[in-house]
């Protein structure tokens, strides 16, 4: 914190009739190791410092960033972009008014990776990489990547908000391949949280490392589904995934300011009375678990302070996910889902722990939702999604899938993909269930504007009538 | 406040302090960039301006490497960077494939040449090409502007290894991308382009635009369809090779020494064995003067190449950096990069690794209108969604595309939402077509290629959403406005 420098900052701003001005102060530390086949391939571990600094003039935004050293310079780029984006706006920026605030956040690490040697790091690593191989040799290669970051940011604000934060994530991924003539499959494995080392108390690594193994090897073995329509449940983490790409992204507010599919239609129904869409990211904890969600936050990058946000409530649009921009433009209350992943980001609309919840009274137990479905597919654990919010199509991975018929759990089938258009699988809701998912194994990193933002986390099972099953 | 060193002096003392602590090699590289990134999202502008400068260095000790960063620039923290780095390296105990950090090369070089033009490029200028690109689309009745971004990327890097690698430059891009969007039929629907090059005339915005209005127009009016079918697939260019990834981008991943040397590819132990049709050459071509992804030399200070990766459906090698060229018993072929995964793709930040750099398709003996002609029913796909979800390791994809629906070898309508799925090494040995031009893009030069038999799947909007749309345009014909724009 160098509050010093700060005020220099908003005096040359003051100078230039700026109405306001944000400064995002970080110093973040790293360390990666990547395992590769039970060797320790890359190790990298470093820091990145710097500010940005954010003004606004007559309307109009402009953002520079650079090293601390050269406020001066980043203040005059920061200047410059103001004055280039003028002559360009025709829509001008208004901040929504928000509470002023001086807080010092640090989330606690029981165990600061940042203390945690190099060696014990990659003892874990090697250890788990042990438990990914198979005595029958099927998984043929494995590949497993640990990282801490401590995010140390100030946010100072010419309104008066200052507020230190550190964040620490500790996430681990692992993936093993198995293969079998010249088919191969690839599985994954996860663990993460916004936390340090206390992490692999609390996640049992070497189960999940065989429970990932057997996952894999089961895989190359299951036969590929028939591509076509089909009616699905979805467990906790593609509750996740669903609510994330299907629905999520299309109600932040930088795309609707732009076009999409659900503008416009805020107070609408979207699905039927019992969905309810969330977005929180001051849900710290899940019941039953020690480990924080990858989506947790005090506060925004604009100081906002993080909730609970129910996007769709009992069916009907109520928001959308907006910065103070966005929240201005539309005349909605600010969500504080601003998030920049460096200082050298410039702040967008992101989400948090996002998942879909049935209504009160209306939630359903894992067996009531698999009852929903008779003949179709239940799909389990997600990897990954993609969505294009002005066209509404959306897709995102699935590890596991197993077929439903006559209400009876069946056979296991191969890695697949799912899609859909957002307009229409909202609607296509049969049920939710309430019990949440494991938030270790629930971590997303989300890509947007060439930025990524950690996500969360998992729900609790949910049916859909159809959705479009790939090979 | 503490004392900050040039990057030149960080760079000079890192490798003096690394010697000094122990390290028995060093690679220190340094980076100082300049970056404007200018987008406008429908009406509201969003400039970006920075400068990033940072140093990192490898080290080898006891047999292993270890690697560290520090954008902050003082002795303090550039100490402690190469003090962890050290005791990484060691911690890691010896590992057999690693000989060495590389020695200076006695391959060819071919200078890549820096265009100092770029550097008169200001954001006043960008926003001239903006502005151009915003009303040159709304200029056209069909359409409206949607968003459009344009970055330039200056960047001044050294990097000097103990072996006596000790080089220098500056390299640079300018490029974009224009967006526009069409409300005809139901659901509104965008098409964009990207271009971009390593000068200033390797760019130009009239042509950028022009294009995505092309492309805009023909993919207005797009439509659900109920499908389930296996049908030939014409693959656009970017659908290929595109900046967001595309079929082959997942080809070539697959022939990264990395996956090769674990297993995790069917093309070990490949070389020399047909892998596709005869007719598919595929190029890693580091060299090609006019490429924003060319450079003189790799990652690593080793100098670039045009690598032959597939010749005539012949696998004849493997992306390579000195690590795995030395663990697979083959030469370094000058692949390694600075914007790795481990690193979140920052040149300062990443470790050296294998990453490709222009992908190059040769032409077939097609043209794209015989290819169609001779499509009795099929698709041909622009854009692919979802291809980072594919199983790297067996090639198997599953992605949502969009595209046109082709019957009796006539373009009928674009289609949006097809469900597309398969294993690309069985795929490429069912390329029945290739169009005798590549397309030149942003990062490749890739014609069109189709494939005889590619599963497809598609669902129509069902009537409820379908009413809801067609109320929307109600809305908009008594409005004059799309609520969805």
């Amino acid at each position: 914190m160098d509050e010093s420098l700060y005020e220099k900052i908003f005096e040359m701003a003051s100078k230039e009739n700026a109405t306001y001005v944000d400064i995002r102060d970080e110093d973040s530390l790293y360390t990666s190791i990547e395992v590769i086949d039970g060797k320790v391939q890359t190790s990298s571990a470093g820091s990145e410092a710097g500010i940005g600094i954010r003004l606004l003039i007559d309307g109009v935004l402009g953002f520079a960033y650079g090293s601390k050293e050269h406020y001066k310079d980043v203040f005059q780029m920061a200047l410059s972009a103001q004055k280039t984006s003028k002559k360009l706006s025709e829509d001008k920026v208004e901040l929504a008014p928000v509470d002023v605030v001086k807080d010092k956040v640090v989330i606690k690490q029981k165990k600061p990776a940042q203390d945690v040697s190099f060696e014990e790091k990659m003892k874990l690593v090697l250890e788990t990489d042990k438990h990914l191989r198979d005595e029958e040799n099927k998984i043929k290669s494995t590949r497993l990547f640990y990282t801490d970051v401590l995010r140390r940011q100030t946010l100072a604000t010419s309104e008066g908000t200052l507020i230190y934060e550190e964040r620490p994530y500790t996430n681990f991924y692992m993936l093993p391949t198995a293969r079998e003539g010249t088919d191969t499959n690839q599985g994954m494995g996860r663990a993460g949280h916004v936390g340090g080392f206390e992490l692999f108390d609390y996640v049992d690594v070497v189960k999940r490392a065989e429970e990932t193994k057997i996952r894999t090897i089961k895989g190359l073995e299951a036969k590929p589904i028939k591509p076509g329509k089909y009616p699905v449940v979805l467990d906790g983490s593609l509750n996740f995934l669903f609510a994330h790409e299907a629905a999520g992204h299309s109600t932040e507010a930088d795309f609707i300011r732009t076009a999409g599919v659900l503008r416009g239609k805020l107070n609408k129904r979207l699905s039927p009375n019992f969905v309810n869409l969330i977005d929180d990211g001051s849900l710290e904890y899940i019941p039953g678990y020690k480990s924080r969600t990858f989506g947790f936050m005090k506060y925004d990058d604009e100081g906002v302070a993080v909730e609970r946000t129910e996007i769709i409530k009992d069916g009907i649009l109520k928001t959308y996910l907006t910065d103070r921009s966005n929240a201005s433009h539309f005349n909605l209350k600010p969500t504080g889902n601003c998030r920049a992943e460096y200082y050298s980001s410039f702040p967008i609309v992101r989400m948090r722990n996002t998942y879909l919840e049935a209504s009160k009274d209306q939630d359903l137990s894992e067996d009531e939702i698999l009852a929903l479905v008779k003949n179709g597919a239940l799909l389990k654990r997600g990897g990954g999604g993609q969505v294009d919010p002005i066209r509404g199509t959306f897709n995102f991975g699935v590890s596991e899938v197993y077929e439903i018929k006559n209400g009876e759990i069946g056979e296991m089938r191969r890695a697949t993909t799912l899609s859909g258009n957002t307009l229409e699988t909202l609607g296509k809701l049969l049920g939710i269930s309430n019990t949440m998912a494991d938030p270790s194994a629930n971590t997303g990193f989300c890509g947007k504007d060439g930025q990524r933002a950690p996500t969360g986390t998992g729900g609790g099972w949910c049916a859909l009538k159809v959705m479009t099953i790939g090979g | 406040m503490a004392e900050y060193y040039t990057i030149d002096k960080a760079l000079e003392y890192g490798i003096k302090f690394a010697e000094k602590k122990g390290a028995e090699q060093v690679e220190g590289f340094s980076s100082n960039s300049r970056e404007i990134n200018l987008s406008v999202e429908k009406k509201l502008p969003k400039l970006t301006a920075g400068i990033s400068s940072g140093v990192s260095f490898r080290v080898a000790c006891k047999g292993n490497q270890g690697f560290g960063f520090t954008k902050t620039l003082t002795k303090e923290r550039i100490e402690s960077t190469i003090t962890v780095a050290i005791s990484n390296a060691i911690s890691k105990g010896k590992d057999p494939d690693f000989k060495s950090l590389p020695m200076p090369s006695k391959k060819p070089v071919n200078k890549v040449p820096y265009d100092k033009k770029l550097e008169d490029i200001t954001s006043d200028v960008m926003a001239e090409d903006q502005t151009i690109m915003m009303e040159t689309i709304n200029d056209d009745k069909h359409l409206k502007f949607l968003q459009s971004q344009l970055f330039l990327g200056i960047s001044d890097d050294r990097l000097i290894n103990s072996n006596g690698i000790d080089i220098s430059g500056k390299s640079g891009g300018y490029g974009g991308f224009a967006a526009a969007i069409s409300l005809k039929g139901l659901v509104p629907n965008y098409a964009f382009e990207i271009m971009g090059g390593n000068s200033t005339e390797n760019f130009d915005v009239n042509d950028l635009t022009k294009e995505a209005i092309f492309e805009a127009r023909r993919a207005s009016a797009p439509k659900t369809m109920n499908y389930e079918k296996e049908v030939p697939l014409i693959l656009e260019p970017i659908a290929s090779v595109g900046l967001m990834g595309g079929l082959f981008s997942l080809l070539v991943n697959q022939l990264s020494g990395q996956n090769v040397a674990s297993g995790t590819t069917p093309y070990s132990d490949q070389v020399g064995n047909q892998v596709s049709v005869e007719e598919l050459t595929l190029i890693d071509n580091g060299i090609v003067p006019d490429k924003i992804s060319s450079s003189t030399y790799d990652g690593e200070g080793l100098p670039r190449e045009k690598t032959v990766l597939i010749d005539k459906g012949i696998l004849q090698t493997y992306l390579l950096d000195s690590y795995y060229g030395n663990k697979l018993g083959l030469e370094s072929n000058g692949k390694s990069t600075r914007s790795g995964m481990m690193g979140f793709g920052d040149p300062i930040k990443s470790a050296p690794s294998i990453g490709a750099t222009t992908v190059e398709i040769l032409g077939g003996d097609s043209t794209k209108e015989e290819m169609i002609a001779e499509t009795r029913e099929g698709f041909m796909v622009r854009s692919l969604m979802g291809l980072h979800m594919s199983d790297r390791s067996s090639g198997r994809f599953s992605v949502t595309g969009f595209g046109w629906y082709i019957k009796n070898g006539e373009v009928k309508y674009p289609v949006q939402g097809l469900s597309i799925s398969g294993m690309l090494p069985e795929l490429i040995k069912n390329i029945d077509m290739i169009s005798k031009e590549p397309k030149s893009m942003m990062l490749a030069n890739c014609p069109y290629i189709r494939f005889a038999s590619v599963p497809v799947t598609a669902k129509k909007f069902d009537m409820k959403t379908r009413f809801g749309l067609i109320m929307l345009k109600v809305i908009t014909a008594l409005t004059g406005k799309h609520p969805m724009f």
